[in-house]
């Protein structure tokens, strides 16, 4: 692959589709960013960079693996198995937003801590303290979201695909990565909102269990088991 | 108390007015308002509701249903004149994901015939999907259209409908996929979708372009792959005119740009049993932003000569108006009033008509003529006015369309009512492609009286002109380019046999547009 | 007397024109003419403003269901949704998922529903140009007058003389559930590029269309619509004597709740007059009194007040009007509802004539005509065919 084939056209792929990316992190990120408890500056990028972070290992990962396997991924990535993908990950990800979502209550009825902002450290519930934790739902929620494919994600696939390496693969979808990271700038300024009352973060983290149910069962389980609509 | 001040009265009383008269006003005038909202905002559905954007779109002359040059319809009544007339072939994008749709992925074709029949139909879309030079260079049953394929493009799948069912094959025959076919517009439409759920058909999601070699014939249960034989003479479970039993029985093929039809299709041979070669047209499978033949460059010395001569012609239309109308002794016949409405005096010309109306209310050209002048007052009027009075011109109009029986009332009613169709604001009065099919329904009534004489060649192709513009002030830009096509296409007959005058007007239009050089 | 005989003279020939005119030979126009003039006359006569709002908008409800399901079988034979429908964008569009195409379009120029985008009531432009000068006029009004859903949460709520379930308390609740929910389906909306709200969560699919039940997913969706219709628009509003549906789910209420700013009238509580009774409270239908709002005296209903006037109604000490939102937001004390009080009969008359509860009434009640006389005149006349042997 010449550097155009590997850096330029994947960027411009990126910038160009940007939007799709967003949309569907927006679900995700929104709410979940929204209802933090004392959501500093700091704690915002950090949260959106273990996001942008998850997502960026699923990429590299995939790409990895098309580049790996070539053209044979003709013979087997058709877009039922892209759905396939894409609700296991609505799955998971559903899981991570409810859990997120629902800690707080659970760790306070288990006797663990309050009810309030990042579940803290609790002997009876570790394991599901940690994963509920703030930083472990971004990084994890951004895994799973980077699963999903979307129409760029599928021309992204299949030039990756072809690229002949699996370097080569990792490559383009990198590079498609940062074409799409401008679209998450305005993220940034969420704090401003966030310091608003505490019924504005109450509504996000409603939001948050909602968003969470509606991608585990309704565009997860359901056209997981039954096919969709 | 302090006094109230003016604006304490002010803001009150405009509530109030917006109340009593604003929200009312609003609602009476909310469908202009849409039109010119929308003439602006351009809102459309998300395409993947309905079909993908359009990537390409084919159009193909009208009445060219005749095979090779010479074959007729079956003499059986489900053939409609028409029905196999193939006027334009719509390829639109791969959609992947659609919601609310029973094909999650799926690539859409859209066939627009001139005329309903689906059960007649026998549509073959025979596709080369990846131009590796590997499938098939004859149809899948080999003896039944009578045609064999360009062995550069040899297809890969074919598309089969018939009626309202469809599947597609592949060349090696081991692959087969129903397909999901609607019909549309009164028939006259039928719209394929191809499902791409299997991943052997992945491919059309990433091709740039497809080769298609797309075929209509007549159908019958018992031809061979369902195609209506042909024959010398017609009959009913046969279609006539086929000199030879090497005829194809193909019957509308959609060429591409270099050839004709009736050439591809004449090219068999009875002594060596060669059978025609087809070429397939080149379908882009992405939608892009290349030039359209109506953003081809007219030539401005040319447009400036044509509105000249389009100046003159009308002067002198104006003039032998007037001295026809002066010629004439018996004032108060119909044809004096005609000459007066077209000598553009208006008031006398209603007067006239309404004369001839008293003594004869079904009169359904005077009804015809007494709309427009109606409706010409409309336009000179305020415009609250105007839309009573231009409502009041249509009832005249309407009604002439319903008593139109013979030929010559047909055409005036028709014609006056998509000229004042075609004239009036279609922001205000949503006319625009009523009047485009009240222009085919005159141009329909003039090929009947026609026949194949070309005497009214410059009547059909204004007529088809005038539907053209009328679909292209309602935004139906695609039917607009068929029937700007079809009107270039008679004017340049018509030059070539040098059987009737096109007027200067008509070739101004299509010159602008770019649909004709000269 | 002069205000009564004033507005109903305006809204006669406001009735005339859109329910009468070309329809004089109609029994079932006149018939609706005549019942809305009675009911409009009522209103302004009576000053009992939300009884006889609730019989009108129950009224609305049932014959809008009769006129568009009649519509469905005479246009597609049935109330599913079809594949050809979709495809050639013929769904009707429904207000209530404005709020949730407008980002999807911001990001792609298109309308990610499959309606008609103009030519009729139900098509997308349309549907946007009523929601526009409804919101610049009543604001949320149009919940509390003119939804042809929430009609049918009016009439259940009052079959029960008391309520059985005590639901003050979770106001706040409820409202930040609405908003929430609003905001879920505008997340989710996104995200799938296509009306979930639709898919999923609308309870009047029975009184309307639905895709048909052809597979397990569908059949999913249709419990679910089946489900909130019957606990949401039956079950709790009997139980609790409020609008349930709009006041906890409906996100159109949500956004009308929040674009209601751009309206031009408010309500107001006089806390000098208030005595804390909390009957207002207890009798809104959109849960849009809590008892903070009371005893902290903010001085107006909270931001889901749909200006239905129920309080209005229910309150002894008179303490609740209507006023301007340009009063509104001039006011230094924002609990303060005083006016001045002319001293002449004229000045008393003019007060009157440009008194904000009577204009808003009238700008409420045109939306009822204008809307319900597409649809309430033909469901009489499907009615009477009915029963004359002929088909609904």
């Amino acid at each position: 692959m010449s550097i155009i084939t590997s850096v330029v056209e994947p960027f411009g792929l990126g910038l160009s589709t940007g939007t799709w990316c967003v949309m569907y992190c927006a679900p995700v990120l929104l709410p979940f960013l929204l209802g933090r408890e004392s959501l500093s500056h700091r704690k915002n990028i950090s949260l959106i960079g273990l996001f942008l972070g998850g997502r960026l290992v699923t990429y590299i990962a995939l790409g990895f693996a098309l580049g790996l396997s070539g053209l044979l991924v003709l013979e087997f990535f058709d877009p039922v198995l892209a759905r396939h993908l894409s609700t296991i990950a609505y799955i998971f990800c559903g899981m991570i937003l409810l859990s997120s979502g629902f800690a707080p209550r659970i760790l306070a009825r288990l006797g663990c801590g309050n009810k309030t902002g990042n579940a803290p450290r609790c002997t009876r519930a570790r394991v599901f303290s940690f994963v509920s934790g703030d930083r472990m739902t971004a990084l994890l929620s951004g895994l799973c979201v980077g699963l999903h494919v979307c129409p760029p994600f599928w021309t992204a696939a299949f030039r990756s695909a072809s690229s002949g390496t699996p370097l080569g693969g990792a490559m383009y979808f990198f590079m498609f990565y940062i074409g799409t990271l401008p679209f998450f700038i305005p993220l940034l300024g969420i704090p401003f909102l966030a310091r608003y009352s505490g019924l504005f973060k109450r509504i996000a983290r409603m939001t948050q269990v909602l968003v969470g149910g509606y991608f585990l069962i309704f565009i997860g389980i359901i056209p997981f088991l039954f096919g969709s609509k | 108390m302090r006094n109230k001040t003016f604006s304490w009265y002010a803001r009150r009383i405009i509530l109030l007015v917006i109340a009593l008269v604003g929200i009312s006003l609003f609602f009476i005038y909310s469908d202009i308002m849409e039109r010119a909202f929308q003439s602006v905002a351009k809102f459309e559905t998300d395409p993947s509701f309905t079909g993908g954007r359009v990537a390409e779109v084919f159009y193909d002359p009208v009445g060219d249903d005749h095979g090779f040059g010479g074959l007729q319809y079956p003499t059986h009544p489900d053939f409609i004149p028409g029905s196999l007339d193939l006027v334009r072939y719509t390829v639109h994008e791969p959609v992947y994901n659609a919601k609310w749709s029973d094909l999650p992925d799926y690539w859409q074709l859209d066939l627009s015939f001139s005329a309903k029949g689906n059960q007649a139909r026998n549509i073959r879309i025979y596709i080369d999907a990846d131009g590796d030079g590997k499938g098939s260079t004859v149809p899948r049953d080999e003896m039944a259209e009578g045609v064999a394929f360009d062995p550069s493009a040899p297809w890969d799948y074919v598309v089969a409908v018939q009626g309202l069912k469809g599947s597609l094959f592949s060349a090696d025959g081991k692959f087969s996929e129903p397909l999901f076919v609607v019909s549309r517009n009164h028939d006259k439409e039928i719209v394929v979708r191809i499902p791409l759920s299997d991943r052997r058909l992945n491919g059309f999601f990433t091709v740039n372009k497809t080769s298609q070699y797309l075929c209509v014939g007549g159908w019958t249960p018992w031809g061979r792959d369902g195609y209506l034989s042909v024959a010398l003479r017609s009959s009913a479970g046969s279609g006539g005119g086929a000199p030879s039993s090497l005829t194809p029985k193909i019957y509308d093929y959609l060429a591409p740009e270099s050839r004709t039809q009736e050439e591809m299709l004449s090219l068999w041979s009875d002594d060596t049993l060669d059978i025609p070669v087809l070429f397939p047209v080149i379908a882009k499978m992405r939608a892009s932003r290349a030039e359209t033949q109506k953003n081809k460059k007219a030539d401005s010395v040319q447009i400036e000569k044509l509105k000249a001569l389009a100046g003159t012609e009308a002067q002198n239309n104006a003039l032998s108006s007037e001295q026809a109308l002066q010629k004439v002794s018996a004032v108060n016949s119909f044809e004096y009033a005609e000459l007066q409405f077209r000598a553009g005096k208006k008031k006398e010309a209603e007067a006239s008509f309404d004369r001839i109306l008293l003594s004869e209310p079904d009169n359904a050209k005077a009804l015809a003529y007494k709309g427009s002048l109606v409706a010409m007052r409309g336009g000179d009027a305020p415009p609250l006015a105007a839309v009573d009075i231009i409502a009041e011109a249509y009832r005249y109009m309407d009604r002439a369309v319903t008593l139109a029986k013979q030929s010559d009332e047909i055409l005036t009613a028709r014609l006056n009512r998509a000229n004042v169709s075609q004239a009036v604001p279609d922001i205000v009065f949503g006319k625009a492609i009523e009047g485009a099919s009240d222009f085919l329904a005159a141009a329909a009534e003039y090929r009947s009286l026609d026949g194949k004489n070309n005497t009214y060649i410059a009547e059909i192709a204004s007529a088809y002109l005038n539907a053209a513009l009328c679909f292209e002030i309602g935004g139906k830009n695609e039917d607009a380019g068929s029937w700007f096509r079809e009107a270039a296409r008679l004017v340049i007959t018509s030059d070539v046999s040098g059987s009737s005058h096109i007027p200067s007007s008509l070739r101004l239009e299509l010159v602008k547009r770019g649909y004709l050089d000269k | 007397m002069i205000q009564t005989i004033f507005f109903s003279g305006f809204m006669a020939a406001l009735i005339y024109f859109f329910v009468l005119a070309g329809q004089t030979q109609s029994p079932s126009a006149w018939i609706y003419a005549v019942f809305l003039l009675i009911i409009f006359v009522q209103i302004m006569r009576t000053k009992q403003i939300s009884k006889y709002r609730r019989i009108f908008q129950s009224a609305f409800a049932v014959f809008f269901m009769i006129s568009f399901i009649g519509i469905l079988y005479d246009v597609r034979g049935s109330m599913a949704i079809t594949a050809d429908t979709t495809l050639n964008a013929e769904n009707p569009f429904c207000n209530i998922i404005i709020p949730a195409i407008m980002i999807p379009y911001a990001l792609t120029k298109t309308i990610i529903y499959p309606g008609p985008i103009i030519g009729n009531f139900a098509a997308v432009i349309a549907m946007l140009f009523i929601w526009f000068i409804a919101t610049v006029t009543i604001g949320k009004g149009w919940c509390g007058w003119v939804c042809f859903y929430g009609g049918w949460e009016d009439a259940v709520s009052r079959f029960a003389k008391k309520p059985r379930l005590h639901v003050l308390s979770h106001n706040k609740d409820f409202r930040a559930f609405q908003f929430a929910f609003l905001f879920f389906i505008i997340l989710a909306t996104v995200a799938v590029m296509s009306s979930v709200y639709c898919e999923w969560f609308c309870p009047f699919k029975l009184v309307t269309e639905f895709a048909p039940i052809n597979n397990i997913p569908t059949l999913i969706a249709t419990v679910l619509f089946i489900g909130l219709f019957l606990g949401l628009v039956i079950v709790m509003p009997f139980l609790t004597r409020k609008r349930f549906q709009c006041s906890t789910l409906c996100p159109f209420g949500a956004f009308q709740s929040l674009v209601d700013r751009l309206s031009g009238y408010r309500l107001c509580i006089d806390t000098e007059k208030c005595t804390g009774c909390l009957k207002c409270a207890t009798a809104c239908p959109f849960c849009a009194i809590d008892q903070d709002t009371i005893t902290g005296k903010k001085g107006r209903p909270e931001i889901t007040c749909a200006k239905c006037g129920e309080c209005i109604g229910v309150c002894s000490s008179k303490a609740i009007r209507f006023e301007y939102a340009f009063e509104a937001r001039k006011k230094k004390d924002a609990s303060s509802c005083a006016r001045p009080e002319p001293k002449t009969r004229f000045g008393r008359t003019v007060q009157a004539l440009l008194d904000p509860q009577n204009l808003f009434i009238f700008s409420a009640f045109t939306f009822s005509v204008v809307i319900s006389s597409r649809f309430v005149p033909d469901a009489i006349n499907r009615i009477f065919r009915l029963f004359s042997g002929g088909v609904l």
